[in-house]
């Protein structure tokens, strides 16, 4: 059994607002958690 | 969730949860390598978000987002490792605080009040137990061996082995100790019979992140596509 997650993700999107997303701050968040979409 | 600060290489990331009633939950993540539109990566403590908890000695897991361009787009590859370096202490605190509280199901922050939090806190060090037993090829031996029939004894689980039965006694521990083994006496022998739960539990928990994951990519895809 493994102790890790992996994921692949192939997006029709240039690599510069991908990392934007991931890497700014204001972003990063409502990305990784939909809080602002009230996921929680 | 409000971060206080852009993203910053070998510097600590804090946040805080704004969504009304969560406000107690913090955020803290240190950013291991930015390298510009190749890779992001960061270490956290899941649910490390109890205030009133100092994380600091605990090894944390490790995040990484890996981009490649590719001639339709990005290709993103994204990893989180290192769910069984919990520090053994906290394996067996969670293991004594798991069994008086019983296995309740993984819950997500939309239910993390300060007890359920714990109480998750507990679940994750459990499963860092069940991930540390099985890094082992004897105990992985041993477990396969118990899995796939009847309850044995020692001296059944050491026939065939090079090992001694003090050797084959320390691994079934490790083994009991992370709940996978239960041992039963049968007359004056001890038998050993492999409880399958641990591992149906870690398994839960690692398709639940898993699913935490593929949600936060489908939004960023909506995201970044939209």
């Amino acid at each position: 059994m493994q102790d890790r997650i992996e994921k692949r993700l192939e997006l029709k999107a240039p690599v510069s607002p991908v990392w934007q997303a991931l890497t700014d701050y204001r972003q990063f968040w409502r990305v990784v958690s939909g809080e602002d979409r009230g996921s929680l | 969730m409000k971060i206080e600060g852009p993203f910053e290489a070998c510097q600590v990331s804090l946040g805080h949860i704004t969504y009304p009633g969560y406000e107690h939950l913090r955020w803290e993540a240190v950013i291991q390598k930015i390298e510009p539109e190749k890779l992001f990566s960061f270490t956290w403590h899941p649910y490390g978000i109890d205030p009133r908890v100092d994380y600091s000695k605990e090894t944390p897991t490790l995040v990484e987002f890996r981009l490649e361009k590719t001639a339709s787009g990005t290709l993103l590859l994204l990893t989180e490792s290192g769910f069984d370096k919990i520090p053994s202490h906290r394996r067996e605190e969670a293991t004594a605080r798991m069994r008086a509280a019983g296995l309740s199901r993984l819950r997500t922050l939309r239910d993390m009040s300060p007890r359920s939090h714990s109480r998750e806190r507990v679940r994750l060090q459990l499963q860092a137990e069940v991930f540390a037993a099985l890094g082992d090829q004897t105990r992985l031996l041993l477990v396969a061996k118990l899995a796939a029939g009847q309850p044995q004894s020692i001296a059944q689980l050491t026939a065939g082995s090079r090992l001694t039965r003090q050797a084959i006694t320390k691994h079934l521990r490790v083994l009991e100790r992370a709940g996978m083994v239960r041992c039963a006496r049968s007359g004056r022998e001890r038998r050993f019979a492999f409880n399958p739960r641990p591992m149906e539990e870690l398994r839960e928990y690692l398709e639940k992140v898993s699913g935490q994951w593929d949600a936060a990519l489908d939004r960023l895809q909506a995201f970044v596509e939209g």
